[in-house]
């Protein structure tokens, strides 16, 4: 019995790149062009630079949103959208692709994620590490437009699991990640927190 | 500076013999032994129950209940027994991961006044005992 259809969010946000890029062009190219005007060696080579760094970040950005668009949004249904630390759910994974696309194999991931914020110095830092606790695999292949991949899975939060938190620096979270491979083209990648709560199964 | 050795034991009220894992919910008993090496003027005598995060992250802290269990004068060489008790919370229960640990304590602090306050602390683990205790095995 599916209760929810839950929101997946993505990993990759092309529009996300893709501004950033436009911003960075805005500020680097007039340079770059002023510098090219009057001639200025140093200007030429760092504008340069920073203008190529802009155009591989846009070019990112659109080779994402390009993967996105030729393999279309997958839903993924969740059995229960709280869990408890042990509680087995079901994930159903429906998807249509839009075009006709080859793809890699398909990975669905059952991950624990400890995401920790600290100082050094005036900067900032956050590192992340991925507990990987189960994984589904199907296979790649081709498929025509049309084509539906509807399977079913169980997932297990393990028993000596831990469940959420989110405090200030130090984060654990549950993550459902659906990863698919493109050929010459960035992974597919879409994410769906889990709302796991301190009680057992 | 104020001298003392202080001491915590913890006790089960479920016969069980790990005197440092309990369960979210469960009662936890304890008694603070002191023992001043001089005659210190204690303007408390606080237990805290709280937890803190460990690891990379900036350390978290919080300070779940405080007991108040003694004010007066206590004397050099004659020790002091206080006991205390505290319903443990539902979460965050005991973690020791890559990047983060959950750390549960239960610290006794002698407030003295103009000197640095003598503390000690035992390590408890929070977490239900239905699961295998403290270490995630991933």
């Amino acid at each position: 019995m599916f209760k929810e259809k839950r929101v997946s969010v993505s990993q990759n946000r092309p529009g996300c790149f893709a501004a950033f890029a436009v911003f960075w062009l805005a500020i680097s190219l007039p340079i770059f062009l002023i510098a090219l005007r009057d001639g200025e060696m140093t200007g030429i080579l760092i504008g340069g630079l920073f203008v190529a760094i802009g155009v591989a970040i846009l070019g990112y950005a659109l080779l994402v949103a390009y993967t996105r668009a030729r393999i279309g949004k997958p839903e993924i249904l969740l059995s229960n959208t709280t869990l408890r630390v042990g509680e087995t759910f079901t994930v159903s994974y429906l998807h249509t692709f839009k075009r006709d696309v080859t793809v890699g194999e398909i990975h669905l991931q059952l991950i624990f994620r400890e995401t920790a914020t600290y100082q050094q110095g005036t900067d900032t830092r956050t590192v992340t590490h991925d507990h990987m606790i189960d994984e589904r695999t199907e296979p790649g292949g081709s498929f025509q437009a049309g084509s539906l991949i509807n399977q079913t899975y169980e997932f297990q939060i393990p028993p000596d699991g831990m469940h959420n938190l989110d405090v200030r620096r130090n984060k654990l979270q549950w993550i459902l990640r659906m990863k698919m491979s493109v050929p010459r083209l960035p992974d597919f990648v879409e994410q769906i927190d889990l709302d796991v709560v301190p009680e057992m199964a | 500076m104020a001298k003392a050795d202080i001491s915590i034991t913890l006790h089960r009220d479920d016969g069980g013999t790990d005197y440092t894992t309990f369960s979210p919910g469960k009662m936890l008993r304890g008694t603070v032994m002191i023992m001043p090496d001089s005659d210190v003027n204690c303007e408390h005598l606080y237990v805290h129950l709280g937890w803190h995060t460990e690891g990379r992250g900036t350390r978290f802290t919080q300070k779940v209940e405080t007991r108040d269990l003694f004010q007066g004068t206590l004397s050099a060489g004659r020790p002091m027994t206080r006991e205390f008790d505290f319903v443990l919370p539902a979460s965050p229960w005991s973690y020791d991961g890559h990047y983060i640990s959950i750390v549960w304590t239960v610290t006794a602090q002698l407030d003295v006044r103009w000197a640095k306050d003598p503390q000690h602390s035992e390590v408890i683990v929070l977490r239900p005992s239905a699961t295998p205790t403290s270490e995630s095995t991933w």
